[in-house]
């Protein structure tokens, strides 16, 4: 039987590819008897989560801030020079 | 695969500049960083505007170069909540359990709601720090798969590793990051605490 430190490897590794079925048997054997790896579970679903949302409209804050006309055309120039 | 359309660079200063440079700002507090920033990332951009495959949106795709700009810059700086290093191995996760593969210190219980913590800037921010305070190769194999989408296969190829490397390093950041919130004594929502 897996053990957490097993147990947790495997639920990360299954959030990057598909485990083999006998795998995901023993994960989910583990986690319906052991709270600290199902909350592990819930814990990187949820950094996922973060990571996908770290964009929206809520992280742009201080919404009257503008790029300057000066670094605007700035950056231009730079883009410019470089085709 | 069939040619992506030419992307107009100049126009996209004007369409996300400043979309860009707000986001931005919020993060590193300092107009001169922030418009170095995004420069880079427009820069960053049009030379690897080959691997924009459309698959998301221009935006998104800026976005996500602008993201790795603001990691690496709190990297280069010294105000970044310190994770110590770890070398590559699977051993180095050994600290995180006990001889038995029991958990050391179990995960705590984050409170505040799931489904709203990431909306909060201050959870953010720490999200910022930790992810900036891995070592550098863990860093950029979480943002790979996590912000920018990547397969582990792609990933291997980029960071020029092995597959069951890329499942540890993998497995070493997210373990690492969740420890660093952890640490930051998250209140995810403090709204949504009850």
């Amino acid at each position: 039987m897996f053990r957490c430190k097993d147990v947790s490897q495997k639920i990360s590794q299954s959030m990057d590819s598909a485990l083999p079925i006998h795998h995901r048997m023993a994960i989910r054997f583990h986690l319906m008897m052991c709270r600290h790896c199902a909350r592990f579970r819930r814990q990187l679903v949820m950094l996922r989560k973060m990571a996908g949302h770290m964009e929206g409209h809520q992280l742009t804050g201080e919404m009257d801030e503008t790029l300057s006309e000066a670094a605007k055309s700035r950056i231009k120039e730079t883009l410019r020079s470089l085709t | 695969m069939e040619n992506p359309p030419k992307l107009d660079a100049e126009a996209w200063v004007e369409q996300y500049g400043d979309a860009l440079f707000r986001f931005a700002i919020a993060r590193v507090k300092d107009r001169d960083i922030a418009e170095d920033l995004v420069q880079e990332a427009f820069l960053a951009a049009v030379k690897s505007q080959e691997h924009f495959q459309g698959k998301s949106s221009e935006k998104t795709w800026l976005f996500g170069i602008l993201k790795h700009k603001i990691i690496d810059h709190y990297r280069k700086s010294k105000t970044m909540v310190h994770v110590q290093d770890y070398t590559d191995d699977l051993d180095s996760m050994d600290a995180f359990f006990n001889a038995k593969g029991g958990w050391n210190a179990p995960p705590t219980h984050w409170s505040g709601n799931p489904g709203t913590a990431y909306e909060t800037r201050e959870f953010l921010d720490h999200f910022y720090h930790c992810l900036s305070g891995l070592p550098k190769r863990t860093a950029e194999a979480f943002t790979h798969r996590e912000i920018d989408g990547l397969s582990t296969g792609e990933i291997c190829k980029r960071l020029d590793i092995t597959a069951s490397n890329c499942w540890v390093i993998l497995f070493r950041a997210r373990m690492l990051l969740r420890k660093c919130l952890e640490m930051a004594g998250i209140q995810p929502s403090s709204k949504a605490s009850e």
